[in-house]
């Protein structure tokens, strides 16, 4: 879905303009993006949580250059899903 | 380390700082991740748009560690939800780090990163070339090879220009002497793009047949071939049919001094390479043979398996072993050669400690000797 009907779908169920709706989508996606960016990260119940994590500096050979290149320290966000996602997508458990 | 911000807070948050109730909020934000999860299980993927999209991954089934019994117990292959940030997220959430930029390691190449790297190997050709070769030419192997050929591709061409010219004189009756001129230069152009052309044909020959020589001769030699061209296409514009014959075998004379002086350097088997900086195993395989996953036959010939194969020496001069096919297309006996190798490589990674890596090149090892059977 795109985000149009993501967004209509979204102001059936809250009862609102799309208008509306689109600025409350707005407004979240940017909110949820601070929450990465300065805080540790948010999470989602029954769906999984997002974390924000300092990724060091690491080495890498390099196939173009044909040599060790360093590459530098970056802030990544990670994404760990639920136990009950798991479940939904792995009909057999141990 | 900042502690992550729970469903209520963020429920609390959002309704505070918008224009809504706090049960809206929290329809709002689960509606939105039901619809991820919707089409996660229709399509198999799914976005929110300027944030990240999702995709459903199969992992493959592998053993691992349980970290409190210390056992090893099988994880079953299984499905999982990915997460990819958009780049707009990625970006903010890296603000911070944003100026960081990854770097070469070693020598300092800041400007001409790429020109600098294929220069390297092609300076030490050069020093080694002298060695095995008391004549002393410089880019010698690759024009041996090509100079006949150029030779033949010469004559034509020069025969074709000569007629060119030819007919183009016989116009001149009709046209006027400035549009001849004009004609005359367009087809002179016209066909040493042709000569360009063919010229680059051959130095691709040429690489391939030398390609398990050394990437960085390809270099050198391409500046000599192009330089014939133009002593071709030179007289060709002075339009003396004369001047250009007495060129023309000039530039024979010349090839054929060069395949006399040349013709001893194809006997030698091994050649030898010293190690500089950042020369890794597989980076030194890679310059010598062009490819790197032939470092264990340099490795075998020159270390003793008590050597650390992740370990840089500087300064050291490396026999090089020969191999039959080339390096994309081995021979049975090179397969075997490498089987071997890589199996001694194995040895020393374990006894350096390096079980992991060991292992892997047992693989391989086992992989090549199967090849060499076949």
């Amino acid at each position: 879905m795109n985000k149009t009907e993501t967004i209509k779908a979204l102001s059936e169920q809250l009862d609102l303009t799309q208008t509306q709706t689109e600025e409350f989508y707005n407004a979240l996606v940017s909110q949820l993006t601070r929450y990465l960016s300065k805080e540790g990260g948010f999470s989602i119940p029954d769906f999984g949580s997002f974390s924000s994590e300092v990724r060091d500096e690491y080495r890498s050979y390099n196939p173009h250059y044909k040599q060790m290149m360093l590459l530098p320290k970056k802030k990544v966000v990670r994404f760990s899903q639920s136990t009950s996602l798991k479940g939904q997508f792995n009909e057999a458990k141990l | 380390m900042i502690d992550k911000v729970t469903f209520a807070e963020l429920i609390k948050s959002f309704a505070d700082t918008h224009d809504i109730t706090q049960q809206k909020a929290e329809k709002l934000i689960r509606g939105l991740f039901n619809i991820v999860l919707d089409d996660l299980k229709k399509e198999g993927k799914a976005s929110i748009t300027n944030f990240g999209s999702f995709s459903l991954k199969r992992v493959a089934e592998r053993t691992g560690i349980n970290p409190q019994t210390k056992e090893e117990i099988i994880i079953p292959a299984h499905n999982k939800v990915s997460f990819k940030p958009y780049k707009a997220l990625e970006n903010s959430v890296n603000a911070e780090y944003s100026d960081l930029e990854s770097k070469l390691l070693g020598e300092a190449q800041t400007t001409e990163k790429p020109k600098a790297e294929i220069e390297v190997p092609e300076e030490k050709l050069e020093e080694k070339v002298p060695e095995v070769n008391e004549a002393g030419k410089e880019e010698d192997p690759f024009e041996a090879v090509i100079n006949p050929e150029l030779k033949e591709e010469d004559e034509e061409e020069s025969k074709e220009l000569e007629n060119k010219i030819i007919s183009e004189e016989e116009e001149i009756e009709i046209v006027s002497s400035e549009d001849s001129i004009k004609k005359e230069k367009s087809s002179n152009s016209a066909v040493s793009w042709v000569l360009m052309v063919l010229l680059f044909m051959i130095a691709g020959t040429g690489i391939w047949y030398f390609f398990f020589r050394d990437a960085g001769n390809v270099n050198s030699n391409k500046k000599i071939v192009f330089n014939t061209p133009s002593e071709v296409v030179k007289p060709a514009e002075q339009k003396t049919e004369k001047a250009q014959q007495e060129i023309e075998p000039a530039v024979q004379t010349e090839v054929k001094v060069r395949i006399k002086e040349v013709e001893p350097l194809k006997e030698p088997t091994t050649s030898t390479y010293t190690i500089d900086r950042n020369d890794w195993f597989w980076v030194t395989a890679e310059k010598v043979y062009g490819r790197s996953a032939l470092w264990p036959l340099i490795f075998e010939a020159n270390f003793t398996v008590d050597t650390n194969p992740d370990v840089i020496n500087i300064g050291k001069i490396l026999v090089v072993p020969s191999i039959e096919g080339s390096a994309m297309n081995l021979a049975k006996s090179d397969y075997a050669k490498l089987a071997k190798a890589t199996l001694y490589a194995s040895e020393a990674y374990n006894k350096a400690g390096n079980t992991a890596r060991a292992a892997e090149y047992l693989r391989f090892a086992k992989k090549y000797e199967r090849q060499s059977k076949n």
